[in-house]
């Protein structure tokens, strides 16, 4: 199956996307990663955004999509940005999206690890790689 | 201007007599193997189009089934389809208002933003070909159709699909002019990269680089010379050859598309993209080339040009015109949406690269 995995950070959409099953997997559209929508933005830019993520699922053939779970209080509570990305790709996704809390990940890196084994370097890739390892069976 | 039905084809007029509630407009016959009929349907009440097209006759009629199977808002929908012969089949689509790009491209003015957006549309649909391991293997302008601001993928003769073991399909021999470098020489082919190879040619006429359809256009003097001398010798299958030959090899040199045509307000970023998208260092596929779109649209000045003159429009509630005078670039301003404009004696005076590089630091214009 082919998972992608979505750190929505501010107006910021950081993709990784996995294909294979949790035990061996490859990440593929490696050029694919990053997606950015303007502040303030216009209908034509949601819809540019849009059709860049659409696209993106269908050229890869995309199942499932993972994106982290937004906190709605204290310090890391998501912004106005984060609430308007989280919202665009909820409506607009032509494959199932789940929200998965960053308590999953822990408990997901404490079991398996060891199979993360293409995990990107940078910070904000790594989380979503791992997102992208949740919708992995 | 009222068709005269009598001179019709006789199978444009047993077409007619299948659909009573049709009430045909324009009748089009510069189409290469067929017709085109645009009309009122008096039941869907709707402008329509009727395609006439001839194929062979053992040839599989794929065009509309092609389409009807394929759901997606820049790919032409299909309302009905026919044969009325062994040879001759027809199909009924939505009519597009503006017609077809290349007439919207001479016709009309368009706007970086609009253009960004047609763009993004054609990729777009590509993509929903491309998932159903299709090729379209001619896009050109005019292929695609405008109807309001939505571009709509059209022609699906050439559609073929790409084989699964190897990854790619024969190579079309329409459009020299858009047949990519992989699409020419001894063994061609065409893959999906090719298709946004040609969504690269589209996107470049759309923000105003030249692709002229009269190939003599691409020779250079000694080649011009050449060719007068074969004119000489009157053997047009010579003549054709030869050109044919200068232009594919522009088109392996990667020296098609004139970008010192390319007009100056154009985001340079958008501009490295499309390079990037007729190169031989190509996008691999559609969404690849529409990531990277997507970032050059971000806060893109929205220029047009009017007649000599050349608007940014909305550029931070303000429009921004920019004419010639007595020599000198005069910019002149007004708030969106008003009526007057009145000069800018800051930004105004001096040469364009002057006032473009005043516009650019005082008013942030990338």
């Amino acid at each position: 199956m082919v998972s992608m995995g979505v750190l929505l950070k501010g107006s910021v959409a950081r993709l990784v996307t996995l294909s294979g099953t949790r035990e061996g997997h490859v990440l593929v559209g490696e050029r694919q990663h990053k997606l950015e929508l303007p502040h303030n933005p216009t209908q034509a830019d949601v819809e540019v955004f849009v059709r860049a993520f659409k696209a993106c699922c269908s050229d890869l053939g995309v199942d499932v999509v993972s994106i982290n779970k937004r906190a709605t209080s204290g310090q890391g509570a998501g912004g106005p940005a984060t609430f308007l990305t989280e919202g665009i790709l909820l409506a607009t996704s032509a494959c199932p999206v789940a929200a998965v809390h960053s308590a999953t990940i822990r408990a997901t890196d404490r079991r398996f690890a060891g199979l993360k084994c293409v995990r990107p370097a940078t910070n904000e890739l790594g989380i979503a790689y791992d997102l992208a390892f949740e919708g992995l069976k | 201007m009222p068709i005269d039905f009598d001179s019709l084809p006789s199978d444009v007029s047993d077409v007619l007599g299948q659909f009573p509630d049709f009430a045909p407009a324009e009748f089009i016959d510069s189409g290469a193997n067929g017709y085109v009929l645009t009309g009122m349907h008096a039941k869907l009440k709707r402008q329509v189009a009727l395609k006439i097209y001839y194929h062979g006759q053992n040839e599989i009629d794929q065009e509309p089934t092609l389409i009807a199977a394929i759901s997606h808002e820049n790919v032409l929908r299909v309302h009905d389809a026919r044969s009325l012969s062994d040879s001759c089949s027809f199909f009924m689509t939505p009519c597009a208002n503006y017609g077809d790009l290349a007439t919207h491209l001479r016709e009309y003015s368009i706007s970086t933003v609009f253009a960004h957006q047609l763009l993004t549309q054609l990729l777009s649909g590509l993509t929903a070909l491309h998932e159903s391991r299709l090729v379209h293997r001619d896009i050109k302008p005019e292929n695609l159709l405008v109807h309001d601001e939505t571009l709509l993928i059209a022609d699906f003769g050439s559609v073929r699909r790409v084989s699964d073991d190897t990854g790619v399909a024969p190579a079309s021999r329409h459009s020299i002019l858009y047949r990519p470098p992989e699409a020419i020489g001894d063994s061609p082919y065409f893959d999906f990269s090719s298709d946004t190879y040609q969504a690269g040619l589209v996107g470049c006429q759309l923000i105003g680089a030249r692709l002229d359809n009269n190939l003599e256009w691409y020779l250079t003097g000694p080649q011009l010379e050449k060719l007068a001398r074969l004119k000489a010798d009157g053997d047009q299958f010579e003549i054709s050859k030869y050109v044919d030959s200068c232009v594919e090899r522009r088109i392996k040199n990667g020296t098609l598309v004139d970008w010192k045509k390319v007009p100056f307000f154009v985001p340079k970023s958008l501009v490295r993209c499309l390079k990037r998208a007729v190169s031989g260092a190509r996008y691999a596929s559609c969404s690849e080339f529409l990531f990277e779109l997507q970032r050059t649209g971000a806060n893109m000045p929205n220029w047009i040009v009017q007649g000599e003159n050349v608007l940014l429009m909305d550029w931070r509630g303000r429009d921004y015109q920019l004419g010639v005078q007595g020599g000198d670039v005069i910019v002149r301003k007004r708030s969106t949406g008003k009526k007057r404009f009145i000069q800018d004696n800051q930004l105004s005076g001096g040469g364009l690269p002057a006032v473009y590089s005043k516009l650019r630091r005082q008013l942030g214009v990338g």
